[in-house]
């Protein structure tokens, strides 16, 4: 999450209790593919949006992807993509797993400030926001998942551990 | 002097009210906390688990440890919340663990065909039993681990009975033992 976060560890204040996440915001999330593991990432997508995403940005080549996102899911960004496993690598996240909301950065005491949800940056990510149609019945009838999950293993076994692991305060009720 | 004893015995009644207080309060948090975290009971309903549990509503009770310390495996009934609405909470079987290969039936109402799935790592195949009345994981797809949030332990079915048929193999080291003044729990292991 550099640079928003630093990568030595950030001090940062969370909020547990539910408010309306929208895109732009940096959630905690408890990673799909490690229960264990809760990972700190940007919202850039809600359900019903459609994202686009360059496939790899470290190639030069233009390939792009979009993704629909489905009901109930949120798409996270780390705001490094060039060395972040978010939604691009296990997919859409179901908004259970949202943990809480990062909204205030203790230390390192020169950063001490705020981390309001800023807008999306531009270039490599697009969202367009789809206006849900309430005729339309969503298609959850026989949604088969696709033969090749978007979660699958990656190619290169990397053990990239990107959830920069930090402590954090929570105000619980 | 009328006033001295008068505001002695407002400090007393003062400290009286304040120590009922903190217990009340003591004891809501400790409700809280068992019910968030030990042990919950909950009214399911729907077909989607019949015939194991009933159509019109059950309470069951749920415990919350077996799935922190990840002891949950296929055949345990557990609550998961809901991918596709985190506000919902559903009740299914769990058929297969991260890495195991389980086949479905895609639509059992209508055809016999049969597909077969990898269950990616940290997640979860969920399925109701009663197959073709259930939204599971044939719909949504395999659930990461994260969303399963207890796992079923027993059915209430008249107080102070137990029926304890829900009791899976891998909770036996939770045992527990209910004590009643009138009767006895039936235990089936």
């Amino acid at each position: 999450m550099v640079p928003t976060l630093h990568l030595t560890g950030d001090l940062v204040l969370v909020q547990r209790f539910s408010t309306k996440i929208t895109r732009g915001d940096i959630v905690l999330v408890r990673s799909p593919e490690n229960p264990r593991k809760i990972v700190a990432k940007r919202v850039t997508g809600m359900e019903g949006d459609e994202i686009t995403f360059l496939v790899d940005p470290k190639k030069d080549d233009g390939k792009v992807k979009t993704v629909k996102v489905e009901q109930g899911h949120v798409w996270v960004t780390g705001d490094n993509v060039y060395d972040s496993r978010d939604s691009r690598t296990f997919g859409a996240v179901p908004s259970g797993l949202l943990y809480g909301r990062v909204f205030f950065r203790v230390w390192p005491f020169n950063a001490f400030g705020s981390l309001g949800s800023n807008k999306l940056k531009e270039g490599l990510f697009v969202s367009q926001e789809r206006t849900t149609d309430p005729s339309v019945k969503s298609s959850a009838h026989l949604a088969i998942r696709p033969s090749v999950p978007p979660y699958a293993p990656p190619m290169i076994p990397v053990d990239n551990d990107d959830g920069i692991f930090m402590f954090f305060f929570f105000f619980s009720v | 002097m009328v006033l001295v004893r008068n505001l002695q015995q407002w400090k007393s009644l003062a400290k009286e009210a304040v120590d009922q207080t903190m217990l009340v309060a003591k004891f809501f948090c400790l409700l809280h906390v068992t019910d968030k975290y030990v042990i919950s009971s909950i009214l399911v309903q729907g077909p989607s688990m019949y015939p194991t549990l009933n159509h019109t509503g059950d309470v069951i009770l749920v415990e919350k440890i077996s799935t922190k310390l990840g002891k949950v495996g296929p055949g345990d009934i557990v609550i998961v919340r809901a991918p596709d609405n985190p506000r919902k909470t559903i009740t299914k079987r769990v058929l297969g663990m991260e890495g195991d290969c389980v086949s479905f039936l895609v639509d059992p109402a209508h055809s016999e065909c049969t597909k077969s799935i990898v269950v990616p790592k940290g997640h979860v195949w969920v399925q109701g039993d009663n197959v073709y009345a259930s939204v599971d994981s044939r719909y949504f797809g395999p659930v990461p681990y994260a969303l399963v949030q207890g796992k079923v332990m027993c059915r209430s079915t008249r107080f102070p009975l137990l029926d304890l048929t829900l009791f899976s193999a891998g909770c036996a080291d939770l045992i527990l033992v209910v004590a009643t003044e009138c009767t006895t729990a039936r235990i089936f292991i």
